[in-house]
């Protein structure tokens, strides 16, 4: 059986150092995750996001048949909120 | 209007049955209408290789028996074809590969990337002989029964819906949709879907009776102008001034035929169809009256 050699106690002045040493990296790290995130490419300049605004001209002809379907005027388009209570159900192509 | 809605999806796309609210039928009409669907899908998709449809394709050239059903929609697809003078086309099956579309669509819209091949004549259909149950397509020639079947399961499925006691029902595959039964009075309103922003309503109909379909250019779309809609004369992928054409007839199966003849022809076509056409300029034409 080997004895082990008692642990040395830290000092105080010791475990002022480390505390120190703690306290100042708290304090930088925000400030260091800033500093290596990404940053936007190019010369400063921004992106331009292009808006397509769509417009729709409609033209109604006579009907030449009878259809079990007619056309229901009711307010809606993407830029604004719809009019009237959503529809059962919606076609659109497939 | 009280109405209840059960949606899955099939073919390919997404189902919904749309029926009065509170009636004790419901569960039954919406096993029904997913048993036609899973039994349709079975029989004619092209992207299962177990299906009647693609053991027909696989022995073009040859005879080969199909069922009852299948030669009914194949029997429906061809007359189609020579009253639409070739412009419904069901023989686009290696054009429509040719433009990228050789997988299910649910796969390309996971990133299946597109296999481009060179342009395949299309017009066969008349070519295809169907005597009885007994059915030869020419060699080299395969069926693509994708927007008749569905249109023509739709049918079937709205007809179990009431037959299951439920007093009317729509079913609505992908946009194309038929009503069955005595809905309530005025009508069921259906919302036009804009093509070019799907979110937003382009317009609204009230239909009271039989089916509408919708083709659209910019729906099961994987590139710039790579859509699943071949116009057969040029055997690519269809660049006319249509964007999108709905069009009502008394069956969902009439209704997809015609809507993809006008997506073809182009408004003027409106004066032999009842519907809405939407052109790339923005111009909506519409033949039906106002409610």
């Amino acid at each position: 059986m080997t004895d082990r050699a008692p642990r040395a106690r830290a000092t105080r002045s010791e475990l002022r150092a480390w505390a120190w040493v703690a306290g100042g990296l708290a304090l930088v790290a925000p400030w260091a995750a800033i500093a290596a995130s990404p940053t936007s490419t190019g010369d400063g300049e921004r992106p331009t996001v292009v808006v397509r605004r769509v417009t729709r001209r409609v033209i109604v002809t006579h009907p030449t048949q009878p259809a079990g379907v007619r056309s229901v005027a009711v307010g809606g388009g993407s830029s604004s909120p719809p009019a009237a209570p959503a529809p059962a159900t919606t076609t659109g192509g497939s | 209007m009280n109405a209840h809605t059960v949606a899955f999806r099939a073919m390919g796309t997404d189902v919904s049955l749309v029926g009065p609210a509170g009636s004790g039928s419901f569960h039954g009409a919406h096993l029904a209408v997913r048993a036609m669907f899973e039994r349709e899908e079975r029989r004619c998709s092209r992207f299962r290789a177990d299906s009647e449809l693609s053991r027909v394709n696989a022995n073009a050239g040859t005879w080969t028996t199909v069922s009852e059903g299948f030669a009914g929609v194949v029997a429906f697809a061809l007359d189609a074809a020579r009253r639409t003078d070739g412009r419904f086309d069901p023989t686009v099956l290696e054009a429509v590969v040719a433009a990228g579309y050789d997988r299910d669509f649910d796969e390309m819209l996971a990133g299946a990337r597109a296999r481009l091949r060179l342009p395949v004549r299309c017009g066969r259909w008349d070519e295809v002989e169907l005597r009885d149950r007994q059915l030869r397509l020419p060699a080299g020639v395969g069926l693509d029964l994708g927007g008749v079947a569905k249109g023509w399961t739709v049918d079937v499925a709205a007809g179990e819906a009431v037959e299951a006691g439920l007093p009317w029902a729509l079913v609505n595959a992908g946009g194309d949709l038929r009503l069955c039964g005595c809905p309530p009075e005025g009508g069921i309103e259906i919302g036009i879907e804009d093509p070019e922003d799907p979110s937003a309503e382009l317009g609204r109909l009230r239909l009271v009776r039989g089916a509408l379909a919708t083709s659209s250019v910019t729906r099961r779309a994987w590139g710039p102008d790579l859509h699943h809609l071949i116009d057969p004369r040029s055997a690519r992928p269809a660049d006319g001034r249509v964007l999108q054409a709905t069009v009502w007839a008394p069956t969902c199966a009439e209704a997809e035929v015609a809507a993809k003849d006008v997506l073809l022809s182009g408004e003027a076509a409106l004066d032999r169809s009842a519907g809405v056409v939407v052109l790339r300029d923005g111009e909506v034409h519409s033949s039906l009256e106002a409610a």
